[in-house]
């Protein structure tokens, strides 16, 4: 399910943009993305968006996502994206995530930190009420 | 399932996994994985591990140039993998073929050197 919905959000984004790999980038992001919103949102209104804003030299990729979730499900994605962000260096944040998580069972947890390291992208995330708002993007040099 | 016999072919939640016809310690795997692929992977690799075991095998090698994408839920079997082989002996290795073509094998499959380069190896081959 995820798959087919981040594939179909990549074939619009290849519409857009010629770069084989930021779509590959974006790609992986967008399989992460609609996986949290599956997995942790709580009403079946949920947001996906793609945003191509062109300068004349860079443009800016940009995909969102909005889902309601649980109190608690939101304090932890709060959690997740300020670490995330406050981390200087993002593979070794990664990294580290990723050894402490190795030995337990159930939920990977990975999948924003995998969008930092293994994408490239920078992620972000705001709250209101009950609904989160998070944004992945990326600069890229435009289309001449 | 005997220490000799092959492990099944699975083909499940868009994952597909097998051993390599003839070959001892090696597996194809392709498709995409997604969450509900996670478990079946976890499953398998399991079945791998012990089989490795109890073959006494040096090293097993992974043909992963057909495999899609994997989510960070199927990332996590692997690392879970990885890490069990890492910190309970080292009793092999564990030898990654990637497409290096594919920027998620490039960039996932390093992350898995990273976690354990003791224990994984990474070869880059093409597609066929």
């Amino acid at each position: 399910m995820a798959g087919k919905i981040a594939n179909w959000l990549i074939d619009f984004c290849q519409m857009a943009i010629d770069d084989l790999e930021t779509t590959s980038r974006l790609h992986m992001a967008a399989h992460e993305l609609v996986e949290n919103v599956l997995k942790y949102g709580s009403s079946p209104e949920v947001g996906l968006e793609f945003e191509l804003e062109r300068g004349d030299d860079n443009s800016i990729v940009r995909l969102r996502t909005r889902n309601t979730a649980a109190p608690e499900q939101l304090r932890e994605v709060t959690r997740r994206v300020s670490e995330l962000k406050a981390a200087p260096d993002p593979i070794a944040y990664y990294d580290r995530l990723i050894r402490s998580t190795a030995p337990v069972m159930g939920m990977s947890g990975l999948g924003l930190a995998r969008i930092r390291a293994e994408a490239g992208l920078d992620v972000d995330c705001s709250v209101e009420g009950r609904e989160v708002s998070i944004v992945v993007q990326t600069t890229m040099r435009s289309d001449r | 399932m005997t220490a000799t016999s092959e492990l099944p072919y699975v083909e499940e939640e868009g994952l597909t996994l097998g051993p390599v016809p003839g070959v001892p310690g090696r597996y194809r795997f392709a498709g995409t994985g997604e969450a509900e692929g996670a478990a079946v992977l976890d499953r398998f690799l399991g079945q791998l591990h012990q089989q490795t075991l109890s073959r006494e095998l040096r090293e097993v090698t992974l043909e992963l140039m057909e495999l899609e994408f994997i989510n960070s839920s199927c990332l996590k079997a692997m690392v879970a993998w990885i890490y069990k082989v890492d910190t309970e002996g080292r009793p092999y290795k564990i030898r990654l073929l990637r497409d290096a073509s594919l920027h998620w094998q490039r960039t996932s499959i390093a992350t898995l050197q990273r976690l354990a380069p003791d224990v994984v190896v990474i070869e880059d081959r093409a597609k066929k």
